[in-house]
């Protein structure tokens, strides 16, 4: 069986030794693999998905920006009629599944393999992705649940806040990984980090 | 011997004298402590001469203690981290600090072209538009000239080592400058529990608190300065910004701060940026920005020891250092009388004011007396003696009585100007106000409130109470509190007339622009401010004129005979203060300069050290060079193979949208030209998406994996534009539409298998699938399991040659391509690049980008039956003008050189001949060349390229001509598809 190489697997393993921090302040891993899938819906038929949504996943739709359920498996409203379904159980049944479920009034395309997640956390998490990032991170603004389309420096990146901790997950471009990890980590060099593979 | 420090006080200063510090100007070794500025400390040292001015290199000193510093700009460190033009009076010592005075040659003591002074007469302000014309064929060298003896300091040659990051901020209240009214609103503003950032240009926070001799709230002002910053610092809520200048306001409260970070340290920590350029974003701000004091103007005002009197004091009060035991101060104001007092109570031998006012305050006329300080009344400086300031001759200005005192110091005030330019920048507006004899804020957008001096509150009492004002809800009872006073009285006086036609007086001292170039600006009509500034280039240097625009505008006013209102002011543009460029560059340097976009296989492809070539963001290999290869061997041998045996390459680049929906087919039947409606599932069939106005915009191919689901491809350098218009047109222009168009571009790994052994590849890595031509034919689709993934094979060719794309998702991509390269070892697999991928394609008479380049229609390039008949396509109206149905519009040709070996340029346009083509004046041009290899397959060179009517003109020669590159070659017009142009080899 063919096994999913990250990618960022020629990048992983030298970062973490070179930043093995002790007083880390940020700490770095990949979620990999992930199971994600876009499913939109058309004009008319936002309401039918969403109640489709929610009666084939058990999970009820957020709203705008927000996502339901949990690091397992959780649905990101990230545009009208637009939803991410990231998970960590391989979902292929569900792709399919699903595609079948919605047939006629929302479409579903698997884009597992076309991202790459980095989890960002510690006590200055914030103040690195605040260095590409021009929303404002602040927990009253930026909660747990919170999951968005913004940029990260000039890539388009799905930027979700997964708990209080606080740990923040970026989704970005397979092909724009190793940049931003190489970039993420430059910047969070100066607060103390490690990388956790 | 003299002492260390001659000019330092045995106390006081907020200096730290148990940290020494030793550092270098003009390689003489001084010693300051830790809390000088550079500035401070070569005045602890008495050094007195610090520069050259711009023009007419006179010698000059210290001026000022702040960012207004004209004089005292320095060569900072040496190497890769040197700086010229740094303001000493802003620089932090640091030990082993190296620097260097400027503008001078070969030294600051004797400098040649101090000789300028001579010629001053010839060079007044805008000499440069009246001399230098003749004769014109000079004029380069008087460039080189000019180009040698204008600027200052000197740009680094290497690399910025440091690094610069960027932060993004929000807050609900910004703060800019921690003076009393700064504070006294931080304070007030921290209990409300809104987001705080307070900013302050300087290192230590305070502003005038540390260099006016003051009680707040009963106390020192710098004791309550640490006292309010100790409970400031208790609030999560508030975030304190030293060394962080506020350097433009722009739309919407965005504002940029720059935070030097590590510039008062010999170099950054490991991983600590240099400097931090904070783009905030706040609700409102609160300018506390403070005012900077206005120069007198009178004859050799520049000379080494005049300074601004504020200046002095701050020295004194803040720094500990006495610039010089005798001093004079000259004054049209009461605040002056400040810097007598102090310097007197420091223990200066010697102080007299020189009041140019006829009345005076009794009580600081009582004070001076009690101190032992000479005032002299309604009189003017008339001299200034010496080559630094010796003495100064005084005239009595009713009697014209005449005496002189010796000084080492001229201490002098024309008022104080309010620091507005971030007011200015946000759209406030300002006025002049006849008793404060300064602009003030007017109208202020309702974001912004402005406090204390900045707002022409020139008392203390007044600022503490503003700022805490500022903050809505705040009581007034819980204001900071100072003694109340009566605002210092001050008489308006623009320039003091010369005795005599000696001596100059200068207005912009960075510029040396005297009260004459002025008048001289006035004389040839150059009166309004705007054409003021640029004709004498008054407020143009790197002090944006902060000791000289009011001067200056107000005596155009005079000249002009105007109020002062009437003239106007120009505009404040940001940065408040110079910017290092490495700033705005952030962490976009080196190879992060644009971010890097890899395929899956781009590991691969650097561990066989392929030489890469940029695509847009994309990394591709170029080619893969075998031991002792060179790089034309090596792309001339994958040419061969992917003709005679099986090549791979990774097409991973190319844009791929996903398309699905029960209309996805009405969709992919209007954004291309070519009809889709008899498109089977699995099938797959190039086409051309043209722009509305009927110019082809790309092509690629159109895949149908089922009845409402097609994956289409797009070039590589379109993907982006493509998915945006794609987007654009089901969100805009047909909403209607249930169908989606999403990008999936990386969910694949794609490759492209070529040559005449790829189906014995394919049948070997699929072995239990039918890959014959039967069951795949060319344009069919098969979807495959391997190893536990799903893969889809495209029968489809770039190359000409037979060919199948597999796509995989794209973290299989490099397991597939291994197994590809196994199942190929025995039959020559061989990898190739863009360089033989583009030499196949030509070879092929396939167009891409260089012919799509956004001028060409179907027709044009022989794909005229791809533009479908009836329309209902994008584009399809458009195209049918005129202009872009003329059978004479250049056409898709192949070329040939004509001796059979020359490499034809491209970008060469084709013209009759030789001759004509060297000819001066306006050539017919026939058409243009597109691209052009050498082709190893074919054994010569080849090229496409548009011809009039090239069609007709199969067999004909005309030249192609690249008269920039003086080369014109003699070419063949050919059918543009030089290798199987029946499509046998490509058929099986």
């Amino acid at each position: 069986m063919f096994a999913r190489r990250s990618a960022l697997a020629s990048s992983l393993h030298g970062a973490s030794q070179r930043f093995a921090g002790l007083a880390a302040k940020v700490v770095i891993a990949e979620r990999h693999p992930l199971s994600i899938l876009q499913v939109s819906a058309f004009a008319t038929t936002i309401p039918d998905t969403e109640q489709a949504l929610f009666n084939a996943l058990g999970l009820p739709v957020a709203a705008a920006n927000q996502f339901s359920g949990d690091s397992q498996l959780s649905l990101r409203s990230i545009a009208p009629g637009v939803w991410q379904l990231v998970g960590e159980v391989s979902h292929t049944a569900h792709a399919e599944q699903l595609r079948q479920t919605l047939q006629g009034i929302a479409t579903v395309v698997d884009i597992s393999h076309g991202r790459t997640a980095l989890q960002i956390s510690g006590l200055c998490s914030a103040k690195t992705i605040a260095k590409f990032c021009g929303l404002d991170l602040d927990p009253a603004k930026f909660s747990t649940g919170s999951s968005t389309q913004t940029r990260f420096g000039h890539i388009a990146m799905t930027l979700s806040r997964l708990d209080d901790a606080p740990t923040f997950e970026i989704l970005v471009f397979r092909g724009y990984a190793q940049h931003v990890f190489e970039t993420l980590v430059e910047g969070a060099a100066e607060f103390g980090l490690r990388i956790e593979q | 011997m003299t002492r260390a420090q001659p000019n330092r006080l045995p106390q006081g200063g907020l200096i730290n004298r148990d940290q020494p510090i030793n550092f270098m100007f003009d390689g003489k070794s001084y010693q300051g402590y830790l809390g000088d500025t550079l500035a401070s400390a070569l005045l602890a040292n008495g050094v007195k001469l610090i520069g050259r001015s711009f023009k007419y290199h006179r010698r000059r000193g210290i001026y000022s203690a702040g960012p207004e510093e004209p004089n005292a700009l320095i060569q900072l460190r040496t190497g890769n981290r040197t700086e010229p033009n740094t303001r000493a009076t802003m620089a932090e010592i640091f030990e082993g600090l190296q620097t260097s005075s400027q503008n001078r040659w070969p030294s600051l003591a004797l400098d040649w072209r101090a000789i300028n002074q001579k010629f001053s007469a010839l060079m007044p302000a805008g000499f440069y538009y009246k001399t230098f014309m003749w004769p014109a064929k000079f004029w380069m060298f008087y460039e080189k000239q000019i180009r040698r003896a204008a600027g200052l300091g000197k740009a680094p040659l290497e690399s910025d080592p440091d690094r610069y990051a960027f932060e993004y901020a929000h807050c609900d209240l910004l703060i800019v400058g921690s003076g009393p009214a700064g504070l006294s609103a931080a304070l007030a503003a921290a209990k409300t529990g809104q987001t705080v950032v307070l900013a302050d240009e300087r290192a230590e926070l305070g502003g005038s608190a540390l260099w006016e001799r003051n009680q707040i709230d009963n106390m020192p002002a710098s004791s309550w300065v640490q006292q309010t910053l100790a409970t400031l610092s208790g609030y999560a809520n508030v975030r304190l910004l030293r060394r962080s200048t506020v350097s433009g306001c722009y739309d919407h409260g965005m504002v940029t701060i720059v935070e030097r970070v590590a510039d008062h340290l010999a170099q950054p920590p490991e991983h600590t940026p240099r400097q931090r350029f904070i783009h905030l974003r706040t609700q409102r701000m609160i300018l506390a920005t403070g005012s900077i004091e206005r120069p007198l103007v009178f004859a050799d005002n520049d000379k080494p020891g005049v300074m601004l009197a504020s200046a002095v004091r701050t020295y004194i009060n803040q720094y500990a250092v006495l610039p010089g035991k005798q001093l004079a101060v000259f004054t049209n104001n009461d605040d002056a009388y400040r810097t007598a007092f102090d310097a007197k109570e420091a223990g200066a031998e010697s102080v007299t004011v020189i009041d140019a006012r006829a009345q005076t305050k009794p009580e600081l006329l009582s004070r001076a007396q009690q101190l032992g300080i000479t005032c002299i009344g309604n009189s003017f400086i008339s001299k200034v003696h010496g080559n630094t300031v010796q003495a100064v001759s005084i005239i009595g200005r009713a009697n014209g009585a005449q005496q002189k005192i010796a000084c080492e110091v001229l201490a002098h005030s024309g008022g104080w100007n309010p620091t507005v330019h971030l007011l200015s920048q946000s759209a406030g507006k300002l006025r002049f106000d006849e008793t404060l004899t300064t602009f003030v804020p007017d109208t202020v957008p309702s974001h912004i409130s402005v406090a204390g001096a900045a707002n022409g509150e020139f008392t203390l009492a007044g600022a503490l109470s503003q700022g805490h004002q500022a903050i809505s809800g705040s009581s007034p009872d819980s204001a900071p509190l100072a003694n109340p006073e009566a605002p210092p009285k001050i008489e308006a006086l623009w320039q003091i007339p010369k005795a005599g036609s000696l001596g100059k007086r200068f207005v912009d001292i960075q510029d040396d622009v005297t009260v004459e170039d002025i008048e001289l600006a006035h004389r040839e009509n150059f009166r309004s401010v705007e054409h003021l500034k640029r004709y004498t280039t008054l407020g143009m240097g790197t002090d944006q004129g902060k000791t000289s625009n009011v001067n200056g505008l107000a005596i155009m006013a005079t000249l002009r005979n105007e109020p002062i209102p009437g003239v106007g002011t120009t505009t404040f543009r940001p940065p408040y203060t110079p910017v290092a460029l490495g700033l705005f560059a952030g962490t976009e340097t080196g190879k992060h300069q644009t971010p890097i976009r890899r395929t899956a296989l781009h590991d691969w492809h650097v561990e066989q050290q392929a030489p890469m070539t940029s695509v847009g963001h994309w990394l591709r290999p170029k080619t893969y060079l075998r031991a002792g290869e060179t790089y034309d061997a090596a792309w001339r041998r994958e040419n061969i193979a992917v003709r005679e045996t099986v090549g791979l390459v990774d097409v991973g680049t190319l844009g791929k949208i996903d398309i699905q929906g029960p209309d996805a087919h009405i969709f992919i039947q209007r954004i291309y030209s070519n009809n889709f409606a008899t498109l089977a599932v699995g099938k797959l069939r190039y086409g051309l998406m043209l722009r509305e106005d009927g110019i082809v915009m790309d092509d690629g191919t159109v895949a149908r994996l089922s009845h409402e689901h097609f994956v289409i491809s797009t070039t590589t350098a379109n993907a982006g534009k493509v998915q945006s218009y794609l987007e654009w047109l089901l969100q805009v222009a047909w909403p209607e539409l249930r169908c989606h168009a999403v990008s999936v571009t990386e969910q694949f790994a794609q490759f492209a298998l070529a040559g005449p052994k790829s189906r014995e590849v394919l049948a070997r890595l699929l072995p239990e699938y039918d890959v014959s031509d039967t069951a795949l034919p060319h344009l069919g689709i098969l979807h495959a399991q391997l190893e536990g993934a799903d893969v889809i094979v495209f029968r489809m060719s770039y190359s000409g040659e037979r060919a199948y794309e597999l796509a995989i998702g794209a973290d299989f991509g490099r397991a597939l391509w291994t197994r590809l390269l196994e199942c190929g070892a025995e039959l020559g697999i061989t990898p190739y690049g863009t360089e033989a991928m583009g030499v196949l394609r030509i070879e092929k008479g396939h167009v891409a980008g260089s012919e799509l380049d956004g001028r060409t229609t179907p027709a044009d390039l022989g794909l005229a039956k791809l533009a479908r008949q009836g329309g209902g396509y994008i584009g399809a109206q458009l195209l049918q003008r005129q202009a872009l149905q003329d059978p004479r519009r250049p056409c898709l040709v192949g070329l040939v050189p004509v001796d059979g070996k020359t490499v034809i340029r491209a970008g060469s346009q084709l013209v009759a001949s030789e001759l004509e083509a060297k000819s001066p004046g306006v050539v017919a041009k026939q058409g243009f060349v597109s691209c052009s290899t050498p082709s190893a397959f074919l054994g010569h060179p080849i090229a496409l390229g548009f011809l009039e009517n090239g069609h007709a003109r199969l067999g004909q020669e005309v030249i192609a001509a690249s008269p920039l590159s003086s080369e014109f070659v003699r070419v063949r017009i050919v059918h543009p598809v030089f290798v199987d142009p029946d499509n046998t080899r490509l058929k099986g």
